[in-house]
């Protein structure tokens, strides 16, 4: 059976002191970069969730302004094809969102 | 602190409420026995910090593939392949010595050979025979051992003498010291 000397303790006391330092400041500088990721989805989360509230209505209504503008002076082709385009783009998205869609999130 | 919440709570907390503390948490808990297994790999303080600190952001980012299990386990694993990855791009670069390593194995058992098993084998024994200690006991060598608050400072703070602290400190050391030769085993 090996003996371990008052000298061995303290040098493994010392080393293990040294480790958690390590540790320490390897947990330190993880956080960090965890933390500053998290504050990034934060506003990502909020810029998006701003454009869908305020980007997106202001979009539909100058588009619709446009097609009141402009619509007397087209031809009927293009007219069906002006309203055409948003009903698709509306459409695509909601089948979109209905085939990424999980109940968890 | 969340202290007693499980691994999966925690990666929960992370993912759904983008809890940072929670992270902390499970690096609290992790990290020491991935960076030892990143020391066993790496053989280098340095490099087994940064493997250390990859893995960790690294899981960080892939927390939603965790598929249960051992989280420790993972990240470990993730410190391997990071670790391997870097002694393959020392060796191309021509910073390791050794010429016959043929492939990742061999750079595994290269670092194996040149790790000094028996010191770290120590290491561990002395945390878990620390973590076996009467709370009381245990605060006494983090404050000695780890923190540097002097014996006299220690007895001040618990309202004792310096010599009733220096015989206890002794006891402890003696406990631990039968604790690390037998393996923990009593």
């Amino acid at each position: 059976m090996e003996t371990i000397t008052d000298y061995e303790l303290d040098t493994l006391f010392q080393q293990s002191a040294q480790q958690h330092k390590a540790v320490e400041q390897i947990n330190r500088q993880v956080m960090r970069t965890v933390r500053r990721d998290m504050r990034l989805k934060t506003l990502r989360k909020w810029t998006k969730l701003l454009g869908l509230c305020f980007g997106l209505p202001v979009a539909v209504v100058l588009y619709i302004y446009a097609l009141f503008l402009f619509m007397p002076e087209m031809p009927e082709q293009l007219q069906t094809v002006c309203i055409a385009i948003p009903v698709a783009t509306v459409l695509a998205l909601a089948a979109q969102r209905l085939h990424y869609f999980s109940p968890e999130v | 602190m969340k202290g007693n919440v499980s691994d999966i709570e925690l990666i929960r907390q992370v993912l759904r409420e983008n809890d940072s503390r929670a992270f902390d948490t499970l690096m609290q808990r992790y990290s020491l026995p991935v960076y030892n297994a990143a020391l066993r790999l790496m053989h280098d303080e340095e490099d087994a910090a940064e493997v250390t600190q990859l893995a960790f952001i690294q899981a960080y980012k892939q927390l939603d593939s965790w598929r249960g299990g051992d989280f420790g386990a993972w990240v470990t694993i993730i410190a391997n392949h990071i670790g391997l990855r870097l002694l393959e791009k020392e060796k191309r670069r021509g910073n390791i010595r050794f010429d016959d390593v043929q492939s990742t194995t061999d750079l595994a058992d290269i670092a194996d050979e040149t790790y000094n098993e028996q010191r770290e084998e120590h290491l561990l024994a002395l945390e878990q025979a620390i973590t076996q200690l009467p709370e009381a006991d245990r605060q006494i060598i983090r404050w000695h051992y780890y923190d540097g608050v002097p014996l006299q400072a220690i007895a001040e703070r618990l309202g004792q003498t310096e010599n009733n602290i220096k015989v206890r400190l002794f006891r402890i050391r003696e406990r631990l010291k039968k604790k690390i030769e037998h393996g923990n085993n009593n």
